[in-house]
């Protein structure tokens, strides 16, 4: 069973995306900001990591940026609901740029959610 | 009708989420859709209050985060007038001009109070005590 740990600080975002990914059979880790993401991926036994760009303290871009250098084997699935500091464009953009597999938007459709995350995991026992 | 008494059956109708997307959310989420609710529900209440405590602190930086935050929420519950207002303070926060931005937040606070009580019926009507006060 693979292993994802979601991060992000909006409580109802992430208890929302926990419990599909729980019901579609996933085993899923949950953090509510970049650094507590950091600390999570750095006990190991993660295979995804699904991130918010938006968030206080540590953003998801700036999480990115230290998983490419610290663990680049992590794969990683940005989210955001765009917005006005940056367009889904953008965000797809520069979350590619950090190393993002792919990008999910919100809210979250969840036909999207499972397959985005089937594909990012494929390989994965 | 003349405006005021439609722009109150607006409001009024506005703390209403969309049925069709809960019973949506609640197909794909079987057993965890309540615990689920108790997060939106307690967000309905939670987030305009935080929105109202950065506007209050002149925060704007926070207020312009929080209605980011309570924006997202917002439109995964259907809720078209909060999400708008949600945009328009995240939009006001960014620019630092909060003139004006508190009958927007007694409206969010409002609505969202509505919002709660709806998704509280809805919870109950799904067979099981909702928790969230």
């Amino acid at each position: 069973m693979a292993s994802i740990l979601v991060v992000d600080d909006d409580a109802c975002s992430r208890t929302y995306l926990v419990a599909l990914l729980n019901r579609a059979g996933y085993r899923v880790q949950e953090a509510c900001s970049g650094l507590e993401g950091l600390e999570q991926v750095a006990r190991g036994a993660i295979d995804l990591i699904i991130t918010d760009i938006f968030m206080p303290t540590m953003d998801g871009l700036e999480l990115l940026a230290v998983l490419d250098k610290l663990h680049p084997t992590n794969k990683v699935i940005a989210m955001s609901g765009g917005g006005l500091a940056m367009d889904r464009k953008l965000a797809l953009h520069a979350a590619h740029k950090f190393g993002a597999v792919a990008l999910i938007r919100k809210p979250f459709n969840v036909r999207e959610v499972i397959r985005t995350v089937a594909t990012a995991l494929q390989g994965v026992a | 009708m003349n405006a005021s008494q439609s722009e109150q059956i607006q409001n009024t109708e506005e703390g209403y989420p969309d049925f069709a997307k809960l019973t949506e959310m609640r197909e794909e989420l079987g057993d965890h859709f309540l615990l689920v609710m108790q997060h939106f529900q307690s967000g309905m209440l939670a987030r305009p209050q935080k929105i109202r405590q950065a506007f209050q602190n002149n925060n704007p930086e926070q207020l312009a985060l929080e209605g980011h935050s309570f924006k997202s929420l917002c439109r995964q519950l259907g809720l078209s007038q909060m999400e708008t207002l949600s945009v328009t303070l995240e939009s006001m926060g960014r620019s630092g001009q909060l003139d004006g931005a508190a009958p927007l937040i007694e409206r969010l606070l409002a609505y969202g109070l509505q919002a709660h009580c709806e998704l509280q019926k809805y919870c109950l009507a799904c067979g099981k005590p909702s928790s969230v006060q």
